[in-house]
């Protein structure tokens, strides 16, 4: 099998070659009927492929930042096949050139056909590679991810935000409740979950997103990490270095004619999912199952899991460089005019935080954190409100002091004559560390 | 009816701040909106830091504390009666953000938000 590709010069796609299992995703609905050529092919209008042979083919668009397609002639690359349906590209990588047809930020969105009804057909680890002399194109966006979704790090320059994000298109974040709005439910990358049960029932747990492996599945619709979806495709950030979209894959049906104009919609096994309404609305109608994941999370290529391995592990703790304070943020109340704070726990508290050096949030997320000196008693009424829930939270304490940085993020409320709260998990570093025991005060 | 200790003042004052400012429960606002529970929030408030011998404490503006401002605003956006009328809306929002001073465009920033809901 081979690939049709037309010279061009600045932006390629180069499609690797690589024996992986593919991963899904979903493109959305393109505009417009979508009518596959007959005996067409490629820019230079030159039929690349008898009947016979046709397996799938690969279309490339350009779309603009609000999703419309710039070119109105699809650019269409065939893919042809010489014998049985085998996996594309008889390189190691085949590239494809765009050419200075990128004139503007938007989009590329690449879409596979194929007319066989049960072999699929995939491109896999798609890499977009800027050439050097593309000195127009700037990466516009990017954002990291940890595994389960949530955001480690964004950035974003110029006007219009890339709007799909983790686990590609299919995992649309909504700006209002942070939650990824899959198509059968939501998601919420905070704690790794799905705010609705499963539908389709896959793990032990129905509520549990990509099986708690998000770095090797993906899960396409909020309902199965398994499940071929209807019509799966990805998008990709135009003008973006270096970015891996790792599979594609296509199944398609074909009937007892190999001619496109005979191809028909394959019968949809999973519920729930809805067949793009572009995909039937012409008589010539093609199969087109697009698979891919466009994030590294869901991506099974070994160098992407790598890479996102250790991005996960780069968390965004304290800078090198201390971060000022505000004067008016954090100003010492206590009478002994240090720069020391206090954590009131139990027995097992203090343990954990011995081991650890890490004083866990609450259900909320928060660590209270004090800079007066109490009796157990008075922490029992003062810090707990007499609550007997806590009774033996006063009996030991930890001294530390905080680094400019964690000083930075305490929150300090006026009408809070004795608490801190500090937002996650508080680190104290070992040169911090003054004292953990019993409460020493009288 | 009195009270008696200062730790009564300290947990009923944590009790308001709780629902004003930290709860995300939008039937709160029902609370938040109210000008007697605002009074008696002040007055718990001052009532505490003059028993500890500290000075009068001062709010500010809201726009200093983006935390409380983030959780009015959710709870505000989420309460099951859909406020209409801007008049009746701006006084819901002030009694919200009290004690808090606000910068008029926060208030319209946020009038805007939920009118469109």
């Amino acid at each position: 099998m081979s690939f049709n590709v037309l010279a061009a010069v600045p932006l390629a796609v180069q499609l690797l070659k690589s024996p992986l299992t593919p991963r899904r995703g979903e493109l959305p609905p393109l505009k417009g009927d979508f009518t596959p050529p007959v005996g067409g092919g490629g820019l230079d209008e030159t039929p690349p492929f008898v009947t016979e042979s046709v397996e799938a083919y690969l279309l490339v668009e350009l779309l603009n930042e609000k999703g419309e397609v710039i070119n109105p002639a699809y650019r269409k690359y065939f893919v042809t096949s010489q014998g049985d349906f085998e996996q594309i590209g008889n390189a190691n990588e085949e590239t494809i050139d765009f050419g200075d047809e990128c004139t503007q930020t938007g989009f590329l969105r690449f879409s596979l056909v194929n007319e066989h009804d049960q072999q699929p057909a995939y491109f896999d680890a798609f890499e977009i590679v800027h050439k050097p002399n593309t000195e127009k194109l700037t990466v516009t966006s990017w954002t990291d991810y940890y595994p389960f979704g949530k955001v480690a790090k964004t950035a974003c320059s110029g006007a219009g935000a890339y709007r799909y994000g983790y686990q590609g298109e299919f995992a649309e974040k909504d700006g209002e409740t942070d939650w990824n709005s899959f198509e059968l439910r939501q998601y919420d990358s905070e704690i790794g979950r799905f705010t609705t049960t499963d539908p389709m029932g896959e793990f032990w747990s129905s509520y549990v997103g990509m099986g708690n492996d998000p770095v090797n599945l993906t899960d396409p619709t909020g309902g199965c990490t398994g499940c071929m979806a209807a019509a799966n495709g990805m998008t990709a950030l135009l003008n973006q270095t270096g970015t891996f979209l790792p599979e594609v894959t296509v199944i398609g049906q074909r009937e007892s004619s190999f001619s496109f104009a005979n191809i028909t919609l394959p019968t949809l096994t999973m519920p729930g999912i809805s067949m793009p309404s572009w995909v039937g609305s012409t008589a010539t109608k093609a199969n087109v199952f697009l698979t891919l994941a466009t994030t590294m999370t869901g991506d099974s290529d070994p160098q992407a899991q790598a890479w996102m391995r250790a991005r996960a592990q780069t968390k965004p703790d304290a800078p090198s460089v201390p971060i000022a304070v505000p004067a008016t943020r954090v100003k010492d109340r206590d009478d002994d005019d240090d720069d020391v704070f206090y954590h009131y726990t139990n027995h097992q508290g203090m343990l954990g935080i011995q081991a650890s050096h890490n004083i866990l949030p609450n259900g909320q997320g928060k660590v209270y954190i004090t800079d007066r000196q109490m009796t157990a008693a008075e922490t029992f009424y003062k810090l707990f409100i007499g609550n007997t829930r806590y009774e033996d939270r006063g009996g030991y304490v930890i001294a530390f002091r905080l680094t400019n940085y964690q000083k930075a993020q305490l929150s300090y409320n006026r009408d809070e004559p004795y608490e801190y709260i500090y937002p996650g998990t508080l680190r104290i570093a070992p040169n911090n560390f003054i004292y953990s025991g019993i409460n020493p005060f009288k | 009816m009195t009270i008696d200790t200062i730790n009564e003042l300290n947990a009923l004052s944590k009790l308001f701040k709780f629902v004003k400012f930290e709860s995300t429960d939008a039937d709160t606002v029902f609370f938040c909106a109210s000008p007697l529970i605002n009074s008696v929030f002040v007055k718990t408030v001052l009532s505490l830091h003059k028993e500890m011998g500290n000075p009068i404490p001062e709010w500010g503006y809201i726009e200093q504390a983006p935390d409380r401002l983030q959780i009015i605003e959710c709870k505000l956006q989420n309460y099951y009666i859909q406020l209409k009328d801007t008049t009746q809306l701006k006084k819901v929002i002030e009694e919200c953000i009290f004690p808090y001073a606000y910068r008029e465009e926060t208030i319209t920033r946020m009038m805007d938000k939920l009118l469109k809901l």
